[in-house]
């Protein structure tokens, strides 16, 4: 496989993780009876909401997850940093460039961070940060975590980002680079 | 270039590439209403795609039964399973062995696909959960680029080929059971007479009797290492197998050598597949086909069948020469140059072995690490090397876990990890020098849990989390009863420190419930207007000796009070055991009324308006119910080799219609007789077993269907039959636009006729 194969235009596998901030340890053992109401009140609307999946056995795992047909929701603590984590897994129903879809799924992870902010069993104490945040392309073919990815992603992402916040912004590239593209926003 | 089939090309093996080129056009072909239903889920689960909870579109919600509103609407991809809901993804690891290589691709592979965990199961699978059949073609080609098929995970075949994770390291071994149970992969794989069982067929391998590392005897073929005046060979057990009603598997042949391994294998293939019970799925185990036609009876026909084998090369070519496999020797040590150390040097190619210098155990006074030690590393028959299990909490661990692990694996042994039966993993050729360093690197990582093999080191199936069958939650309840142990410290106590504890979510113990000392499987109870989850409590189960021994049941107890019932009982052995005696002695000396009194107290349930929690399982908010219980694919349709037959020379004439419309017309044409072929080849198999030259497809097709004017269509008489015969003997090499047309349309009718010829079969 070589770069000839990267399109970041038709990688639509993102994967958007709000930091929450918290002076305790995160407890994602409140979100099992909230994301489990949210489906029975279709609290999250937009998305088939299927089932929850509870890892919280799993060290730095996905926590607690809101299985959805079009993306899993979850309170996620990769490498030990708590996070709200909206990612895609299918791909929209109408299509979207890199920079239409990126917008949509900000939008879908700001909302289920609205909602859940306003779960007192699991929100005191905590907060769900949109000024910082990590942007992981899950798609390996048509988004390596390589220069040409990032170049072709940056004037989308820069442009949204400009739209999103009024002060200079910071974009890392991170992770191992055996993963995705993986980006660090800092507002 | 923006596919993974486009970028694969140059990596894939042309047949496995094909292969799986030929699945993305079935499942293209199911979603234009092409494949029957059983058909096509009988053919996704033969490729590891299996489904999961709720795929039938309808979930309780606590309250109510809501639809899941997909976007593909009712299209199915299997009796009463929608195209749209997710499902699982079994993936066959041979004897447990992945490579750091691999485990890269598994983790890319459960991030974008699934929920980036990857699970191993108590077979040395690993699962996806949640994945969606599209990605499903490109999963395989990812995997497969690294040596790794899905194929035959799943559906009434022969499964993941398991293995002792221990074999080349053990003490207690006759000899390294590796090759030979990848020989038998090898061989197993898509042969002819391993395609036509009622039921999955599950094999096995043991390098010694005593542990329990391989349970050959919970398996279809049990195999354990034997040597008998030198020549190696197995003590070979047939027919065990566990489900809601457990078999003990039964000795076949005490010493086996290991050269009639491969025929005697195929043989009982053979047997099975011919007198196997193909209609009542819940009596289609080689198990139940012993139990129907006696042992001896079963021996002799094996034995017959064996004697009318065709020799086949592969019976000794896919086996290792024994000078092949020699000691590993230990780096540091000066063996010289000569035969051994070449044929050594070709064995580590094949297969891990050291790669850091032999050291005595180096630890410091870290107490973590000293914790960890005593419970997750063990000595090798190798001085100077040591096991050392990854305790995985429920078997699961992420995507970046399994990638440091990758990373720590190419250190310590050149990156080589087994997969366990109890949902763990193990390095193997760890020096001991490095040990303490590995434990900082693992906690780095989260994957320093101590207790592996302990009672804390709980085995569980997926349960309700995401099976069909599910009754209650085995996952929820094993985490609970983990961390409840775990907080006690039990682990580190030597009388009950050691024992084995595993849930199943049902009574068909795909967690292993009747091996354990303490087993637990879901079953459900009525408690007015209310249902209330509870397990069945089974004691005295043998989990040595490959699984010597079946524990008995005791009772159900509501699912929020068992771990009040396991604190309860592994105290009472504590307290009242003789000397040394073991829990399974225990057990049956204090006898079934004894424990029914201790756990007395535990059953009544209590009112809802008393305690609401025991009407929720564990870890679910829901109200319990068992509405959402589904119909398993555990077994797979039968889907006859008939079936499988034509609908793979529909796949075929697709082939040549899309040759035709790309303006190839000399292909359409060839496929379009390859298609006709394949129907009759389908046929034929019904009467005749599995024919492979083309030229005897057709001759047994004129004489069986054509001849005998079977084949015969009430009104068009032989006119259909014609279509092949007249295009095998043409025998033509060129087609233009017209003439492949003409032979496409002759191959569509042909395939129909044939599946009225396949009815008429079944009416009689």
């Amino acid at each position: 496989m070589n770069n000839s194969t990267m399109n970041t235009e038709e990688a639509y596998r993102l994967d958007i993780k709000l930091d929450i901030d918290s002076d305790q340890p995160v407890d994602p053992a409140p979100l099992i009876p909230i994301f489990h109401r949210w489906i029975q009140n279709d609290h999250f609307q937009g998305d088939v909401l299927i089932d929850v999946a509870d890892y919280r056995h799993v060290p730095d795992g996905p926590g607690v997850i809101l299985v959805a047909y079009e993306a899993h929701l979850s309170v996620d603590f990769e490498r030990g940093r708590p996070g709200l984590r909206y990612a895609r897994k299918r791909p929209p129903v109408e299509k979207r460039d890199f920079g239409e879809l990126l917008r949509h799924d900000f939008s879908r992870a700001q909302e289920a961070a609205r909602l859940l902010q306003r779960e007192s069993a699991f929100a005191d104490g905590t907060r769900i940060s949109d000024q910082r945040w990590t942007l992981k392309i899950q798609d390996r073919l048509r988004a390596p975590a390589t220069d040409q990815a990032f170049e072709a992603v940056e004037p989308e992402l820069r442009s949204f980002l400009s739209e999103l916040y009024a002060d200079d912004v910071q974009v890392q590239r991170g992770g191992d680079t055996r993963e995705g593209l993986t980006l660090r926003i800092e507002a | 270039m923006n596919v993974w089939k486009e970028a694969l090309t140059d990596t894939l093996p042309a047949s496995v590439a094909e292969e799986i080129d030929i699945f993305e056009t079935q499942i293209e072909l199911k979603r234009q209403g092409k494949i029957d239903d059983k058909v096509f889920a009988e053919t996704r689960l033969r490729r590891g795609a299996y489904g999961q909870r709720y795929d039938n579109g309808q979930r309780q919600d606590g309250f109510r039964t809501r639809s899941l509103d997909y976007p593909s609407g009712d299209l199915l991809k299997g009796p009463n399973t929608l195209w749209d809901a997710p499902g699982m993804h079994r993936i066959k690891i041979p004897f447990g062995e992945v490579t750091a290589r691999q485990m890269e691709v598994l983790a890319d592979v459960a991030e974008e696909y699934s929920d980036s965990i990857c699970h191993v199961t108590t077979r040395q699978d690993f699962q996806l959960h949640f994945m969606h059949i599209e990605d499903t073609p490109d999963l395989m080609r990812r995997l497969a680029a690294v040596g790794i098929t899905t194929r035959e995970a799943c559906g009434n075949v022969v499964r993941n080929v398991t293995g002792c994770p221990l074999a080349g390291v053990c003490h207690d071994e006759s000899f390294d059971v590796t090759p030979y149970a990848k020989a038998l992969t090898t061989f197993l794989l898509g042969h002819p007479d391993a395609q036509d069982f009622g039921r999955k067929f599950k094999i096995s391998f043991s390098g010694c009797a005593g542990h329990a590392c391989a349970l050959a005897r919970i398996h279809d073929l049990g195999l354990i290492a034997r040597v008998r005046d030198g020549q190696r060979g197995f003590a070979f057990y047939v027919a065990g197998g566990l489900g809601a009603v457990p078999h003990e598997a039964k000795p076949y042949a005490e010493f086996l050598p290991v050269e009639e391994l491969l025929p005697t294998a195929q043989a009982i293939c053979r047997i099975f597949g011919r007198y196997g019970e193909k209609k009542n799925r819940g009596r289609a185990r080689l198990k139940f086909l012993v139990a129907k036609i006696g042992f001896e009876e079963f021996r002799e026909r094996v034995q017959a069948e064996r004697a009318l084998l065709e020799e086949d090369p592969r019976w000794t070519s896919l086996l290792p020469a024994e000078e092949d496999i020699p000691e590993l020797p230990v780096p540091g040590v000066d063996h010289g140059e000569g035969p051994f150390v070449e044929a050594h040097d070709a064995w580590l190619q094949r297969d891990d072995g050291p790669s850091r210098e032999a050291s005595p155990l180096q630890l410091n006074e870290d107490a973590a690490l000293q914790a960890w030690a005593a419970t997750n590393v063990r000595p090798q028959r190798q001085n100077g090397y040591y096991t050392v299990t990854i305790h995985l909490p429920l078997g699961d661990l992420t995507g970046v876990q399994m990638r440091k692990l990758a990373d720590i694996a190419r250190f310590i042994n050149g990156g080589y990890v087994r997969c366990t039966v109890e949902q763990n993993l193990l390095l193997r050729w760890v020096s001991g020098a490095d040990v303490a360093d590995l434990h900082h690197q693992l906690a780095k990582a989260g994957l320093a849990t101590p207790g592996a093999g302990t009672i804390v080191d709980i085995t569980s199936c997926p349960g309700t989390d995401t099976c069909k069958l599910g009754i209650a939650s085995s996952r929820g309840l094993a985490a609970e009863l983990s961390r409840r142990l775990a907080e006690k410290g039990y682990e580190t106590e030597e009388s009950i420190g050691g024992l084995r504890i595993k849930v199943s979510g049902c009574f068909n113990s795909c967690g292993q419930h009747h091996v354990a000392d303490i087993g637990f499987y879901g079953v459900s109870r009525k408690a007015g207007q209310h249902t209330v989850p509870h397990f069945q409590v089974i004691l005295g189960g043998q989990w040595s000796e490959n699984a010597g021994a079946y524990g008995l049941p005791m009772g159900a107890v509501p699912s929020k009070n068992v771990p009040e019932t396991l604190v309860r009982i592994t105290d009472y052995y504590r307290r009242e055991r003789h000397g040394d005696e073991s829990f399974q002695n225990f057990a049956r000396r204090v006898g079934k009324v004894s424990f029914k009194k201790l756990l007395a107290d535990l059953v009544p349930i209590p009112s809802y308006a008393e305690n609401p929690s025991f009407y929720s399982d564990w870890g679910d908010a829901r109200e319990y119910t068992i509405r959402d219980l589904g119909v398993g694919e555990c077994a797979g349709e039968v889907v006859s080799v008939v079936d499988f037959g034509l609908a793979e020379s529909e796949r075929v004439v697709f082939d040549a219609q899309v040759a035709l419309e790309d303006g190839r017309s000399d292909t359409a044409g060839h496929e379009a007789y390859r298609a006709m072929v394949e129907a009759a080849r389908a046929l034929v198999h019904s009467e005749n077993g599995h024919v492979q030259d083309s030229d005897k497809v057709v001759d047994e097709f004129r004489i069986r269907f054509h001849d005998t004017q079977r084949f015969h269509d009430p009104y068009a008489g032989a006119k259909f039959a014609n279509y092949l015969l007249r295009a095998h003997a043409e025998s033509k090499e060129t087609f233009n636009e017209e003439e492949a047309r003409q032979r496409i349309g002759e191959a569509q009718l042909f395939i129909e006729a044939a599946h009225a010829m396949n009815l008429r079969l079944g009416a009689g």
